[in-house]
């Protein structure tokens, strides 16, 4: 759960190092498993929007979402990311929206979104699934595609067995929650009144005793 | 109280959780926010089961939590459910297999607007009340429990979903039942790909009268170095709001309540719209 900033804080976004392929046909997408192939964990960053950059204090730039975190900073974040979702034990699944070329086009499919999502437990409800991150870029939003994500994780939280389907969001992101709503979500939070709570750092080497 | 442990659950330990889970979310526990269940076994060949719960709203924490002493039970007969051909005899059995004026006195809690179908369909209704009914064609539906069997498979088969610590004490602090488990933590992993590995608090409960000895800092302390152990930046773990004595405990301990501060909400999407959207071109 990194925080993204609201839109009146976000940093306007440095265009990205190549251009993009042009919105295409909202039909022509597909949702497929993120693959662990040489670069599939820079390509789950959004084509180039999001880049290491090694002069840059927090190690990143020209992220519209405006957040780093301790990953970007080491020189390790995309190994770290290929071995705890495509090693031995998964920690993540991930699944990619990828935008496939039209007739005559030398360009390959291009990955424009990612749904990261794991399994959880719950004593009321069992086996549950849980939608860590969801990202379109926002020149392909409007199209269906997040929808699209959010339904392939739902048909593999059914095919696991799941009985719920949970997700975090930021109480800022109307857009999303309305989203979220017109699929059938709720609100526990406001319905509910339940908090997510942390405990990091400091604070949780405290607790060890440590 | 002086000596009690703090060690990973076993298989064996699965029934003691699922207890647990049960007297924590009563509602005569101090949380507040409690399903009641009481399942009728089947009557005859037709292995009909039917499970009931009853579920209390939050009340805030001045007022004090109605015991079942407080409402008089209302008798089986006047419950207005319909019921297929056939079950009216489970009002009957239910009322025989009611161990104590404490289960009839939920009654008082049941909807009017409760249905049951042959077919293992349920509804939600009123004030949280729920009632599944298992027909010997269906295949029996999850109750809003984990059943033993799935908290067995789900933590102790080949891919677990969960891990648990719990709380044991000797045999001069056992339960008046005779159990040495009296508390537990059901924890798993979560992933943040900024951040990477997190340990996520899922369930966390000691008997009451077990509070004020230690046992939930131990249990605290024991995920903690579990975390750190496995490289996990943060704990995380959900709260609800009017639950006062857990967040200053929490709080108290260095936690920081991100829905507050952050502004981040859970959602969640059950079963039904699951199925609609899976189905749905």
């Amino acid at each position: 759960m990194h925080r993204n900033p609201s839109p009146t804080s976000q940093a306007a976004a440095t265009p990205p190092s190549r251009p993009l392929p042009p919105p295409r046909s909202p039909r022509l997408f597909r949702i497929q498993a993120c693959r662990p192939f040489k670069g599939s964990c820079c390509r789950l960053r959004g084509c180039e929007t999001l880049v290491l950059d090694s002069a840059d204090p927090d190690g990143f730039r020209a992220d519209p979402r405006g957040q780093g975190g301790r990953l970007w900073r080491y020189a390790e974040a995309d190994s770290a990311l290929r071995a705890d979702g495509f090693g031995e034990n998964p920690f993540y699944h991930c699944l990619v929206a990828e935008i496939l070329p039209a007739s005559g086009e030398l360009l390959g499919p291009c990955v424009v979104g990612y749904g990261i999502y794991y399994f959880i437990y719950s004593t009321w409800k069992g086996r549950t699934i849980y939608l860590e991150d969801i990202y379109v870029m926002p020149e392909y939003r409007g199209q269906g595609i997040g929808s699209k994500i959010i339904k392939k994780v739902a048909e593999v939280a059914l095919d696991k067995g799941c009985s719920q389907f949970r997700l975090a969001v930021l109480d800022w992101n109307q857009r999303a929650m309305d989203l979220y709503k017109a699929l059938g979500a709720c609100d526990l939070t406001e319905a509910e009144g339940w908090h997510f709570f942390r405990f990091e750092g400091e604070a949780m080497r405290k607790l060890a005793g440590k | 109280m002086a000596k009690f442990v703090i060690r990973p659950a076993t298989a064996a330990d699965c029934s003691d959780i699922l207890r647990l889970i049960k007297v924590a979310e009563s509602p005569s526990s101090s949380r507040g926010v409690g399903w009641r269940w009481f399942r009728f076994p089947g009557w005859g060949d037709s292995r009909l089961e039917v499970w009931a719960g009853v579920r209390a709203q939050p009340v805030p924490l001045s007022a004090p939590i109605p015991g079942p002493a407080a409402t008089p039970p209302r008798p089986p007969h006047s419950l207005p459910l319909s019921w297929p051909a056939g079950a009216s005899f489970c009002f009957l059995l239910f009322s025989l297999l009611c161990a104590s004026p404490q289960e009839l006195a939920k009654y008082e809690y049941m909807e009017e607007q409760v249905i049951l179908t042959e077919k293992g369909n349920s509804t939600v209704a009123g004030r949280g009340t729920s009632v599944r009914c298992l027909s010997p064609s269906s295949r029996p539906l999850p109750s809003l429990f984990p059943l033993l069997a799935d908290l067995l498979e789900d933590g102790f088969g080949e891919h677990p979903f969960y891990h648990c610590l719990v709380a044991e004490v000797p045999k001069e602090h056992w339960t008046p039942e005779g159990h040495s488990i009296v508390g537990f933590a059901m924890y798993y992993f979560t992933y943040d790909p900024w951040i990477g590995k997190l340990l996520y608090l899922e369930d966390f409960f000691v008997m009451s009268d077990y509070r004020g000895f230690g046992i939930g800092s131990e249990i605290l302390k024991n995920l903690s170095r579990v975390a750190m152990k496995c490289r996990c930046s943060s704990m995380h773990f959900l709260v609800a709001e009017w639950n006062e004595p857990s967040i200053n405990f929490y709080k108290r301990r260095g936690a920081s309540d991100l829905s507050s501060e952050e502004g981040w909400r859970l959602f969640k999407i059950d079963k039904q719209y699951l199925l609609k959207m899976a189905t749905e071109e």
